[in-house]
């Protein structure tokens, strides 16, 4: 199914589409509050741009770098070439230890190779931690957006839900009540598992250890309690030192949720005595985009999410209309990557507005990325015939300054017609939208009698 | 192998250019970090605290959160308490802590994040099971920004540190903020000569 199909169903609810898109547009407004407060913001970003530019085009000799200290530091690396390798590589590990119960913190890329169902039906329990993952996998959902994977859902659900699966009183759900119970719930999680799975938001080569960052408090007590860690990262995950790490932590939290940083920011430098830590590095496409000019540059993403929460359309059609682990502009740029067919409609699921861009923290190109991918798709045949010919139409117009005059005279025109003749089922841009006032005079106009006044 | 595999394709894939790392000589200052370290505390929902109000402190937050189940703590710092120490010898001995008092080794005034590092007098897991956090901090550790603290900052032979930024919270429900998520439900801070 289409993204447009699955967001049509999403917009039928107008209530909850409406709190959707101001429950992240608020996140968008708290990025740009913290953000105002840093005079260098801007510097920042292009240092981190900077940054990633260089690793990206150095990839091998850092990860090796990172590999070598992580080893002296007493961590076992693995790599793995595919989603497939690195779930083998996570249950030979619990399986060489009699492991049956882990807890996980937030990792897209464990969502991204579909460890929890393979884990599981060998046999081991595992338990998401980050309170939003939690509620949708009781739920056995996705998750709906990278940051605040529970975004799509009302505390009234969430309140049915923990009636269900936790006991709670029925009809409360007031959000402190829930959170504390879930609490009480995760805690005994936490102690009683034999190992932790956490994701890596930084690796940072010299040193050879990880950055992991939670506001929670989840991957500390999933990897300080149970004597073993696995961490799982992309192989893009890599920083050349502790000086570039302040660059990205002072980015991360400020674009995700507008905090000046996150409540624990913790360096995994080495196991802990008596445990043990392991790394898998893992490819799975990643080194094929690498080789990609026009998109190797989305490899630089910190997965914070502000491209997600400012985007006009993810707002309004949620993130499971996507159909990809990661919605938005920077899913609609990485899916298609992996299936092309399958993810045909993502490049299209933009306006092209450039708001993505201008908030992400690396500077992405994404809208210009998203323009690519169409291309890409027009070439290969993905196209409608019948969009083919609207474009084609489009750019004789734009092309004759006659043609584009009729047809704007046109377009002026709209205002005078009769509704049933413009909102009707043909147009979908009728939808929830009225046509806006058309200009009293056109631009060629005014710009002509402006010249000529001057 | 899939590690040659990897990086052979890695080698294949990326484009040999001579961009260079840029010079990171940025970071917002202020005119006085004490004053910011405290202001950014309070707008991540840590409280700062005077070293002579501490039982009051204590008092007041088994007046809000209940009697303290358990009424045990750790200090690693000689402080006048009211509370009884308890020896932990595994992780899992934190469980029935109810304040933790530590020592934080920095405070950043942009972010008011408190730097904790091995090696440390009790488990790792005792900050993050504690239900009260109470952390001691020497005035003159605060710095303006993080790239200061990682250019000063030393990893040689430490396996674990981490940046303290309040007490845990989430917004998972809602978008509503709720202190005290898996963490401590709350973050003291005694700044110190
Ligand atoms: S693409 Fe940029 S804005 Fe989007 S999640 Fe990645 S880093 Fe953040």
């Amino acid at each position: 199914m289409n993204h447009a199909v699955k967001a049509s169903k999403f917009i039928e609810d107008i209530e909850r589409t409406k709190w959707h898109n101001d429950a992240l547009w608020f996140l968008r407004q708290k990025r740009d509050r913290i953000s105002d407060t840093i005079p260098e913001w801007e510097d920042l970003r292009e240092k981190a741009s900077l940054i990633k530019d260089h690793v990206i085009s150095n990839l091998d000799e850092y990860l090796i770098e990172f590999e070598n200290n992580a080893i002296r530091n007493g961590i076992k690396v693995h790599w793995a070439i595919d989603g497939e390798e690195h779930n083998r590589t996570v249950y030979d590990i619990l399986k060489n230890h009699n492991v049956t119960k882990v807890v996980k913190s937030k990792s897209m890329l464990t969502e991204e190779c579909h460890l929890n169902p393979f884990l599981e039906e060998k046999g081991i329990e595992v338990v998401d931690t980050d309170l939003g993952e939690r509620i949708i996998q009781f739920r056995n959902e996705p998750p709906s957006h990278i940051v605040v994977p529970a975004i799509h859902l009302k505390k009234e659900e969430i309140g049915e839900l923990f009636e269900e699966k936790l006991n709670t009183e029925k009809g409360n759900s007031d959000p402190q009540y829930l959170t504390e119970e879930a609490r009480q719930h995760l805690r005994e999680k936490f102690l009683e598992a034999e190992a932790g799975i956490t994701g890596v938001n930084f690796a940072v080569a010299s040193e050879g250890g990880v950055v992991v960052c939670t506001n929670e408090g989840n991957a500390d007590l999933g990897t300080n309690l149970p004597p073993i860690h696995i961490a799982c990262m992309g192989l893009e995950k890599i920083v050349p030192g502790k000086e570039e790490l302040a660059v990205f932590l002072r980015l991360l939290a400020r674009s995700a949720t507008g905090q000046p940083i996150t409540t624990y920011t913790s360096h995994f430098f080495g196991p802990r005595k008596d445990g043990e830590m392991h790394i898998i590095i893992v490819d799975n496409g990643r080194s094929k985009i690498l080789g990609e000019e026009d998109f190797k540059k989305s490899l630089a993403c910190i997965r914070c999410g502000a491209c997600i929460n400012t985007c006009p359309i993810y707002r309004r059609s949620g993130g499971h209309s996507y159909g990809y682990v990661i919605p938005g502009p920077i899913g609609s740029v990485l899916a298609p990557h992996y299936n092309m067919k399958k993810h045909q409609s993502l490049p299209f699921a933009s306006t092209l507005c450039g708001s993505c861009t201008n908030v992400c923290p690396v500077k992405i190109d994404l809208h210009h990325q998203l323009l690519k991918w169409r291309e890409v798709l027009t070439q290969q045949g993905f196209i409608k015939p019948s969009k083919k010919l609207m474009m084609k139409l489009m750019g004789i117009a734009l092309n004759s300054s006659t043609l584009y005059g009729i047809a704007a005279f046109f377009a002026k025109s709209l205002r005078w017609m009769p509704r049933f003749m413009i909102y009707h089922s043909l147009n979908k841009w009728g939808n929830q939208r009225e046509i806006p006032e058309p200009a009293k005079e056109s631009f060629k106009t005014a710009f002509k009698k402006h010249k000529k006044s001057k | 192998m899939s590690r040659e595999e990897i990086l052979n394709r890695i080698k294949q894939s990326k484009t040999e250019n001579n961009l260079s790392l840029p010079s990171l000589d940025i970071g917002i200052t202020y005119d006085d970090s004490i004053i910011a370290f405290c202001e950014s505390l309070k707008s991540v929902a840590g409280e700062m605290l005077e070293e002579a109000d501490l039982e009051n402190y204590i008092k007041a937050l088994e007046h809000k959160y209940g009697a303290m189940k358990f009424l045990n703590t750790y200090v690693s710092k000689e402080i006048n308490n009211p509370l009884i120490p308890i020896q932990m010898e595994s992780p899992h001995d934190a469980k029935r802590l109810d304040i933790l008092v530590i020592e934080g080794l920095n405070g950043i005034a942009e972010n008011g994040a408190i730097w904790i590092e091995e090696p440390i007098l009790y488990p790792r897991s005792a900050i993050f099971l504690t239900q009260h956090l109470i952390i001691f901090l020497k005035k003159t550790t605060i710095l303006n920004n993080l790239h200061e603290f990682y250019q000063q900052a030393n990893f040689h032979e430490k396996n674990y540190g981490t940046l303290i930024s309040g007490p845990s919270k989430t917004a998972d429900v809602e978008q509503c903020l709720v202190i005290g998520a898996h963490g401590s439900r709350s973050l003291a801070v005694v700044l110190i000569d």
